[in-house]
Formats: C-alpha cells, structure tokens, sequence
C-alpha cells in the first residue's frame, strides 16, 4: 500500500516539478532543493514499483499460499533481489533531499553562492540517479552468486561513490574562503556533509566482496548504514526544519535549546555509532550478545550515546512547542537570504508560499473548486481492504475487507459523479514548458504510471521466468494450459485493443455516437476475456485440480494471470465509466483526455498480455 | 482512410499470435522455438506502443520515459537469470 502511494505520490511531484512552474521560473532556475526533489522522484519512480512486486508476492505467499520465495530452488534470492533493486535507490531517496537543503542553506550562510553548481546537477542526475539502479547485488555479495556479478557490481559500487566525492567537495569549497555564520541549520549542515564523509568513507570499504566476507550482517555495516541515513539524512532535514521554521510559522525559534539540541545530537550521534565499527566481528540483528572483553565496552559507550543522542531530540521537540506558543515574531527575512521563497511579498501567505514568482498571486484561485473529501475516503476504504486482505487468514478479515470494499465504492462512485457533473474547476493545461510542451498533463501523469507499471510487471515476468530457469520440474507445454483457448481469448483481447483505438480516434473527429459504440464493444471484448479467463480457472481449478499452491507452475500463472485480470477490472470499470459520461455528452473533439488516458491504458494492459500469453501457454 | 494503419497493425497482431501457435507445434519445447515466440512477442508488443499507443507521436522525452524501465527491468532479469550461471 505504501509503494503503491509512493508511486502514485512521485507521479503528482514529478508533475508539480514539470508543468506547475511559476512563469519565468525556467530549467536554470529552478532552485537547488527542486532539483534535488526531482532527483529524488526519479530515484523513486521505478525503485518503489519493485518494492511493490515484491510485496504483493509476498503477500500472495503468506495468505494465498503461492510458493514464489520458499521455493527450493532460489526463492530467498528472489526476495533479495526484487527488495534490493528499490533498497539501493531507497538510500538516495532519504539521502538527496536532505543534500538539496545544504544546498540551499550554504550559499546563505557563507555568503558565497555554491560551488560548481552545474557539475553537482550533472554528478546527481546523470550518474547518481541512473547508476543508484545497477548496485544492488552489492546487497548479496555473499549469497553465493556468481564471481563475474560480485565483480560488476563492485565496480558499479565503486563507481557510484565518486561523484559523491565530487558533490561534498563542492560542499566543501562552498565553504572556504568565505565567512560562516554559524546558525544553527548551517551547524546541522555541517555537521550532516561530516558524518557522510564518515558514511561514504565505510561504505567504500563495504563495497568490496571481498572485504564483505568479514564485514557482511556486523555491526560494522549498522555503523556505515546509520551515517549515512541517520547522520547525513536526518542531520540535513533538520537543518531544512530550522532554516523553515521562521518562514513555516512566522516566529524565530529558541536560539540557545537549539544550540544545545545540535551539540548533544552531534556528540550523542557519533558516541553512538562510532563505536560500532570497532565491533566488525559482533553479528547484527540478534536480541543480546555475548559478554566478550573486545564488546563489552565498546557496546557500553554506544548504549550511553544512544541515551544522549534520544534525549537531545526532546529539545528539538520542545524547541518547536516554544516557538509556535511564545516564539519571538520573526522578521520576513531572518537569514538575509536571497532566495524567492524568502521575498517579503510571501511572508505570511501559507499558501502556495513556494518557489515562483507567479504561484501566490494565482495560488489561491488556482485551488478553489477541487476540495473534496473523496480522496481521503478512497485512502481510508483502501487501507481498510487492504487491512481485510492482510486479516485474511482470520475468519473474520473476510468482513474487513468487505468493509474496505465499500467504502472504495462509495468513494470512487462519488469521485466519478463529481467529475461527470464537472464539479471540479481543473484547469486541463498543456505542459507549459520544455521538454513537456504539448502534452496535456493528464495524459503526461498516464504515461508516468505507466512507466512504473514496466517495472512491476516486468518484475513479475522475471521472477516467473527466473523461477522457471532455475526449477527442474516443470509440466510439459499443452499439459495444463487449452492452447487453442488461449489463443481465441488472446484474440478477443487484440481486438478490444483496436476497438479501444477506434473510440479515440471516433472522439478526435467529435463523432460522439461512434466513440460509444466502440466502447461499449471494448467493454463487451473485455468482460469476454474475463469471463473465459474465469472458465478457465475454473476448469483447472475443479477440474485439474490445478490450483495455485499445487507447484511453482501453479503459483506463477494463477498470480501473473490474476495481476493481468485485474488490471482489465480496473480497465472495464473505467469503460464504464467513460460510457456513462459519454452518454451525458462529456467529451467533445477538445476536450477527450479521459478517453485518451483510458486508450493508453488498455493498450498496454494489451502489452502485457502479448507477453503473458506464450510465457505461460507456450513456453 | 485514417484507419488503415491500426487495422493492418491489429491484423498482424493476430495473424502473428496464430503463427506463435503454429511456431509452437512445429517442434514443442525446443530451444529456437522459445527463442523465435520470444521474438514475435517482442515485435508484436513495439507495433503496439508505436501504433495503438502512439508513442511515435510523442515528445522523446515520453519515449525516454518508457524505455528507462524497461533497460532497467532487463538489468534486473539478466541479473537475476545469470545469477548462477558460470
Ligand atoms: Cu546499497
């Protein structure tokens, strides 16, 4: 559920970055923590949908039954794999915004702009980002894969520290040479690029197999991993909370406990996990440990620095509590910065108060007219089902679900009747600017969606088609499967894919009664793929007694297939939907994005199946 | 005559998905046969995005878009395929 919402969440960012500038906010000034959230969306946007896969076959094997990672053969690198290939770029997602704001908050406290501004754009997006994708094996060295993997992606590790190198020395020659005031979000700074340095330093180290064989799952890596996520990352957001808290509430906070709050932190933090480099030979992930002179102390001072480092955060809490009750009224500039965010003009409007000249003068029109408390049912029936599905194994989770189901219902119902009645005031904008020019927006965030659905589906055909390399066993071709079945049905859902065409191209000429004729036959096709789909299940099912916990063959279609079904129920409903508006003349020759977006869509649920199909009826 | 094109592409389809079929019979199991449905499908599934899609017709930075993950889903399935192989 999570990934799920990442991945939607990183769509709507990555649109606000891309077509919601503020006019004159061009591709080259567009500010540093902008850049460094886009960076983060794309790190992302194809990491998460891999979390996804792996989960919901996770969950398919804990509550269905399926067998995908307790198969003999493999199943556990399965796992490692699909939640590796998002664990790596997850660190970047922690990591980079945290980088944006000392990238923001140096240039005001040292008087100087930063450094090789350009090469840190470059060293982030072209090689950080892209190469965050190609190191995750790094995860498993010692897993027993082969020698030539281990190789690569120690050399890809390696690889991917080097513009690190590159950004915190840029950090670096941002600050000499000029005069540091030392303010509390640049002491936070400061002290987060110092304990990267630490962090990066280690995991250099880490990135070697061979030198895996005696640091591998020791507290060693929970040393390396907690600069890196805690020091560098959390050091940074704070710095970011600090700098903003007098733009976000109009008051200065308590300059003193903040002070105090950095130093005991900063003291806390490395008391606390310094020591644990000297314990490379204690295994993590265990409740106790052995009473062993080499870690005794070294644990004794990391329990003390834990207590310190906890208790300095209260200050941070009590800092704000203090500020929002009897913070001193903070000047619209406290910092002297030069930066839009901070131009007086803004101060106070907490709306819309971002970046871009031309957002808070249109901020407040722009919003009006789309509030609703749809959204925010939907989230709460889809926890609730998915709460149900998780529940499942109890008898009652059976009621939860249901419960969840309806208040879907109820919500998407209510959110269609709302858009079908035109209740919303969105304005359908073309991207305003390069490269998006010329793409309707609404059709821009399909095809993100889409791009992240590549990754969830071609996850899943990869764990089906590693499952089946590496499985001795397997029903012959033709033994399971009605080939000719398949492929009248495969034909049925070809067809759907040209009529779904055809009801675009109906409505691009506004021919109106065409577009629901075709339709309304897509949706004809479509309920026919399902209701065969259903046959068959049933046949092997009943009949075969062929289910999905029967083997690996079974686990592997009925999942695949199901993931497939469902995304033509989700396509027929959208059909239904598009009819009934249709029917109430809602699209027109301009105004036809839903029918654009719907023919995009089912074309690649069109895709997938060309794959499906003799993946598991014919190979 | 602006349908010519998605038909004749939608007839291909389909007349290619009865070929993987008799490709299948002609020699079941073997390697080149797994190999030649391989290469249907993936021909089958590129006319699709360019001609029912339309991705021809958008901006390269859609068509960017959609084959950054699919580099990368390949990255993760070689990956994973040769992960024993010697
Ligand atoms: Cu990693």
């Amino acid at each position: 559920m999570l990934a799920t919402s990442i991945t939607v969440g990183s769509v709507n960012i990555l649109l606000t970055v891309a077509v919601h500038r503020g006019p004159g906010m061009t591709w080259r000034k567009i500010p540093m923590f902008s850049w460094f959230m886009l960076f983060t969306i794309i790190a992302m946007l194809f990491s998460f949908p891999s979390l996804l896969a792996a989960l919901i076959l996770l969950f398919s094997d804990r509550v269905l039954g399926t067998m995908f990672y307790s198969a003999s053969a493999g199943g556990s690198i399965l796992w490692d794999d699909l939640f590796w290939f998002f664990g790596h770029p997850e660190v970047y997602v922690v990591l980079l915004p945290a980088f944006g704001l000392i990238a923001e908050i140096f240039p005001v406290f040292t008087g100087r702009p930063l450094a090789e501004k350009n090469i840190i754009l470059v060293c982030t997006g072209a090689i950080v980002v892209p190469l965050s994708y190609m190191v995750w094996s790094h995860h498993m060295f010692l897993t027993g894969i082969t020698l030539s993997e281990n190789e690569a992606f120690s050399v890809a590790t390696i690889l991917i520290s080097l513009p690190f190198d590159v950004i915190i020395l840029a950090f670096i020659k941002t600050l000499t040479k000029s005069t540091i005031r030392l303010t509390v979000p640049m002491l936070f700074c400061i002290g987060s690029v110092f304990l990267f340095i630490i962090g990066g330093i280690t995991g250099v180290f880490l990135s070697s197999f061979v030198l895996d064989v005696v640091y591998n799952n020791t507290y060693f890596i929970v040393g390396h991993f907690h600069y890196v996520m805690v020091g560098a990352a959390i050091f940074g957001l704070i710095a970011g909370l600090y700098y903003y808290i007098p733009k976000m509430t109009g008051k200065l906070y308590h300059e003193k406990m903040a002070n105090w709050h950095f130093v005991l932190s900063f003291i806390g933090f490395n008391v606390l996990y310094f020591p644990m480099f000297f314990l490379y030979d204690m295994p993590r992930r265990i409740y106790t440990y052995q009473s062993l002179p080499s870690w005794d102390l070294f644990n004794l001072i990391s329990t003390v620095g834990a207590f310190v480092f906890a208790a300095a955060q209260i200050l941070l809490l009590a800092n704000i509590i203090y500020t929002l009750r009897r913070g001193k009224i903070s000047p619209p500039n406290p910092w002297g910065a030069t930066t839009l965010e901070w131009v007086p003009l803004f101060t106070g409007a907490s709306h819309g108060a971002g970046y871009g000249a031309g957002s808070a003068a249109g901020g407040e029109e722009h919003h009006v007219g789309h509030q609703t408390t749809r959204p925010i049912w939907l989230s709460a029936g889809i926890a609730i089902s998915f709460l149900g599905l998780a529940l499942l194994p109890y008898s009652w989770g059976i009621g939860v679900f249901v419960l969840g189901l309806a208040i879907n219902a109820y919500a998407i119902v209510g959110w269609m009747s709302d858009d079908i009645h035109e209740r919303f005031a969105m304005p359908w904008g073309l991207g305003e600017s390069w490269p998006f020019s010329a793409i309707p927006k609404m059709r821009l965030g399909m095809w993100i969606f889409l791009s992240t659905d590549v990754i969830v589906f071609g996850a899943i055909l990869g764990a089906y088609l590693y499952i089946r390399s590496f499985t001795t066993v397997w029903p012959a071709v033709g033994s399971i499967h009605e080939i000719p079945l398949g492929l009248a049905n495969t034909i049925v859902l070809l067809t759907s894919g040209l009529t779904a065409y055809l009801a675009l191209e109906s409505i691009k000429e506004g021919n109106q009664r065409n577009m629901i004729i075709w339709i309304s036959t897509t949706f004809v096709l479509g309920a026919t793929f399902l209701a065969v789909k259903g046959a068959e299940w049933y046949n092997l099912y009943f009949g075969k007694g062929f289910s999905w916990s029967t083997n690996l063959a079974g686990s592997t279609y009925y999942f695949t297939v199901g993931l497939h079904a469902a995304h033509v129920t989700v396509g027929l409903l959208l059909m239904a939907y598009l009819i009934r508006k249709a029917m109430m003349g809602g699209y027109t020759k301009e105004n036809h994005v839903g029918v654009e977006n719907f023919a995009l869509y089912w074309a690649f649920v069109d895709i997938v199946w060309v794959f499906v199909f003799p993946l598991f009826y014919l190979l | 005559m602006r349908y010519i094109t998605p038909v004749a592409v939608w007839l291909y389809l389909v007349v290619t998905t009865v070929g993987e079929v008799l490709v299948y019979y002609s020699g079941p199991g073997t390697f080149s046969v797994d190999i030649a449905v391989g290469v249907i499908a993936m021909i089958n599934a590129l006319l699709t995005a360019l001609f029912l899609m339309n991705i021809r017709k958008e901006p390269p930075v859609i068509q960017y878009l959609m084959l950054a993950p699919l580099a990368l889903i390949m990255v993760l399935i070689l990956t994973m395929l040769f992960a024993f192989a010697q």
